[in-house]
């Protein structure tokens, strides 16, 4: 933070920088002064303007956020205004030095300004190359990077002291006879930590074939322009002026040419791979991609028209298909493709001809057909898409084993695939079974949710339907019994007050269950309620009841029902069964329960001729204490959990095992019996009951 | 959830469903899509087999109503044979014996169809 408020200083101070040590070399240049002292302060100001460099340039250009591409070519734009300044300069300059002193000694004034000048040049490009380098190295970093590098910057510091203080540059030449590197423990130790982070060159490996290939070539001129640089420019220049920047320097010099060499040798090596790599790379991202795509996208025919799409391209195939069953069914149909024409779209499975998908099928695991001769088992394809050389198909196989469908792709010459061309298109063919399972559990729950609702409306309906209280009837005592299963089952009973003291009394059972079973015991309700002004006849309101609904339900729907008239003058009740339950009928005087079921068929079954025939009304003369039991299916079905009916005879039988109780008390019997029975099993249909106690 | 199974059996004209297992709300669609398929085929003389139905509900009933004026207009019919006595029950109480014919035998069913 202190140095980013500073920064408008730097530049100044950097300038105050450079001028001190040129002045005092200047001056030394005169007078021949060799005074140690002022020779390390000069070496400190030059090792504090490389310091402020750097730190001006972290703070000014960010580094971190490039890429490698990026930082390679701002490392060629450097290595170009490097030569084109030390050209300059020497042209200009056209310096020379005393080779035979240790540090080299500038000869004329023109080699003075020139050191001091190829330092700053060499501070100012050496500095962000180390950058350059330590982001490189860092593209895939563990702690052993941070441990060499550190470890670097450490025995470079340690070379840099000992130069200083032998007073000996680096020099990197192997005719250097004493104080040469090779001598220098640090030195040595510096070398081997280059050579050794010079190893890690990992982003090499995420370039592209077209990038590796071309930065193969440009490596090999950049290296050879680095190499030369070291004696074209550096040799002498610099520890002329400075050891301490001649050691940074030559250190850093010799980490890119090491890391030029290594990474052109890598390059080099990856080249036989790269297309390889490439096209790997290329299926993790469109994967990935896919995946991405599918956990967000919930539109299954989006979904597959992408999946094709990708594959497609990845692959790199002509063209690609999507075979999918039909649910429930061994028939296929194309659910998406890719390049497949009009024709072959409509002709797809046509002549009933699917050997290949039901040889993969047969296989579960993706086959790769490279060559199809005329006599091949597969060539039929070809009466089917003529241009097919090649061909590969994987699978769909959902988690549970299930055969979904199978994924094609063809080329049109023959050996166009290869074998991973195969796991890629197995890959697709994954992803394919998770786009159709995600979009069918999608579905399911949407579905439930609206199943849900509807039937919270259908029994809201039928709650409304039915009678809200038992109508007081003569001495008749009527006990009413309703239980709703959880899918509304359509069960409905109605009472109707004849004019002439009658009793009409209705129980049905719609067909199929929710709402549409609630709907047409609506309709039916309405219908009888108001036939019942003009026919009061069991008989003669069912037809008529029948006659009307035939036309209004739907063809599969109907509704069974009982009606009987209860008529106290007469102690008579006749009644007419429409294909409902029997009436169940005991009598006082015979001490005996019995099923009363004369014939009739369901209204709405057929429209009437047949029904008119075969509907037969009944009369009971029934004495007081007599019963009367109305009850629908899902009494007589209510099973318990080994799957037994609760039946007519278990009823049969209470009924005439108990002739002494009240209608109240026997309705309580019959509940009792029937929660025993069931012992904490549901009820999967609607359970109703009308008991009559005459 | 109760299982139910159709085999089919086509012999020359007739095409016979054997029905297996619960035949109710739920399985019904499957039932639907086995005629359905007939007709697709212009199979209009078929026999409804049931040895194997342990259970018929409304639903099951409704689906042999879904179909039967169309097979019925098309020469064909729904002839039903091999129930149990409880499936029988079933379709007696509805009335059912007034609308088809059922016959003990598959045999029974593929002579009556034979003889026209």
């Amino acid at each position: 933070m202190k140095i980013q408020l500073s920064k408008k200083l730097i530049i100044p101070l950097l300038i105050i920088l450079f001028i001190l040590p040129f002045l005092y070399d200047l001056y030394r240049f005169y007078t021949d002064l060799d005074n140690l002292l002022i020779d390390y302060a000069a070496e400190a100001v030059n090792v504090l303007f490389a310091l402020l460099y750097y730190f001006f340039l972290i703070n000014t250009v960010s580094f971190n956020d490039r890429s490698i591409q990026e930082n390679l070519k701002f490392f060629v734009y450097l290595l170009g205004i490097l030569y084109l300044a030390v050209i300059l300069a020497q042209i200009v300059l056209n310096p020379s030095y005393s080779s035979f002193d240790t540090p080299p000694l500038p000869e004329t004034l023109a080699s003075v300004i020139y050191s001091n000048l190829i330092s700053a040049v060499a501070i100012f490009v050496m500095v962000p190359v180390v950058v350059i380098l330590k982001n490189l190295i860092y593209y895939k970093r563990t702690r052993r990077t941070y441990f060499f590098m550190r470890g670097l910057i450490l025995f470079s510091l340690v070379a840099i002291m000992s130069g200083l203080i032998t007073r000996a540059p680096l020099t990197l030449n192997f005719d250097s006879s004493s104080s040469g590197i090779y001598f220098d423990i640090s030195g040595s130790i510096v070398i081997i930590l280059i050579v050794i982070i010079s190893l890690r060159n990992s982003w090499i490996t995420y370039l592209s074939r077209k990038e590796k290939v071309s930065y193969f070539f440009i490596s090999i001129f950049i290296f050879w322009a680095v190499l030369y640089l070291y004696n074209f420019a550096f040799r002498y220049a610099l520890p002329a002026h400075s050891i301490a920047i001649g050691v940074f320097v030559s250190i850093v010099w010799f980490f890119q040419v090491t890391y030029i060499l290594f990474a052109s040798i890598y390059l080099l090596f990856q080249l036989p791979t790269a297309r390889i790599f490439d096209r790997k790379m290329d299926e993790v991202a469109s994967l990935r991609n896919l995946n991405r795509v599918i956990s967000s996208e919930f539109d299954f025919d989006k979904l597959v028209k992408l999946l094709t799409e990708m594959a497609l391209r990845v692959i790199g195939a002509e063209s690609i298909w999507l075979e999918l069953y039909r649910p429930g069914t061994d028939n296929l149909y194309i659910a998406s493709s890719q390049n497949l024409g009009d024709s072959e779209l409509s002709n797809f499975g046509k002549d009933g001809r699917l050997e290949l998908s039901k040889h993969v099928l047969s296989t579960r695991r993706p086959v790769l057909l490279n060559e199809l001769t005329k006599n091949h088992p597969y060539a039929y394809i070809r009466d089917w898409k003529a241009d097919i050389g090649c061909i590969i198909g994987a699978p769909l196989v959902s988690g549970d084993g299930e055969a979904l469908g199978f994924l094609f792709a063809t080329k049109k010459h023959s050996f166009g695939f290869f074998p991973d061309d195969l796991d890629m298109l197995e890959s697709y063919a994954h992803q394919a079974v998770i786009a159709l399972d995600n979009a069918k559990h999608l579905k399911e729950s949407f579905e439930r949710e609206r199943m849900e609702e509807e039937l919270r409306i259908a029994r809201e309906v039928q709650q409304r339907l039915l009678p809200e209280r038992t109508p007081e009837f003569s001495n008749i005592a009527i006990e009413t019994l309703t239980i709703t299963a959880y899918e509304v089952g359509g069960d409905y009973y109605d009472f109707i007050s004849f004019p002439d003291n009658r009793l009409g009394l209705i129980i049905g059972d719609v067909s199929g269950k929710g709402t549409s079973a609630a709907f047409y015991m609506a309709e039916a309700k309405g219908i009888i309620q108001s036939l019942s002004k003009t026919f009061s006849q069991p008989k003669e309101l069912l037809i008529r009841t029948n006659e009307i609904l035939y036309d209004t339900l739907e063809r599969k729907s109907f509704i069974s029902m009982l009606m009987a008239c209860v008529n106290p003058a007469s102690q008579t009740l006749s009644f007419a069964r429409a294909g409902h339950c029997p009436l169940l009928y005991y009598s006082i005087k015979e001490k005996t329960a019995r099923l009363l079921q004369p014939g009739g068929i369901g209204v709405g079954l057929e429209k009437g001729e047949i029904f008119k025939d075969v509907l037969i009304e009944e009369k009971v003369k029934y004495k007081i204490g007599d019963v009367f039991v109305f009850y629908t299916d899902g009494l007589s079905e209510a099973r318990n959990k080994e799957g037994i009916e609760y039946g007519e005879e278990r009823l049969r039988e209470l009924i005439q095992n108990n002739p002494e109780k009240s209608a109240t008390e026997l309705k309580d019997l019959i509940i009792n019996s029937i929660l025993a029975f069931l012992d904490g099993n549901s009820l999967s249909d609607d359970l109703t009951m009308l008991l009559l106690k005459m | 959830m109760e299982n139910f199974e159709i085999d089919r059996v086509d012999r020359s004209e007739v095409s016979i469903l054997r029905l297996k297992g619960f035949l109710d709300a739920h399985t019904a669609p499957n039932f639907e899509q086995a005629i359905q398929n007939l007709i697709e085929e212009s199979r209009y003389k078929i026999i409804i087999s049931m040895t194997e139905l342990n259970y018929i509900s409304s639903a099951g009933l409704g689906v042999f109503m879904g179909f039967i004026e169309e097979i019925r207009e098309k020469n064909g019919d729904i002839k039903l044979s091999n129930m149990t006595d409880k499936v029988y029950k079933v379709f007696d109480l509805l009335g059912f014996p007034a609308l088809y014919q059922i016959f003990k035998e598959e045999a029974e069913a593929e002579q009556e169809y034979s003889k026209k």
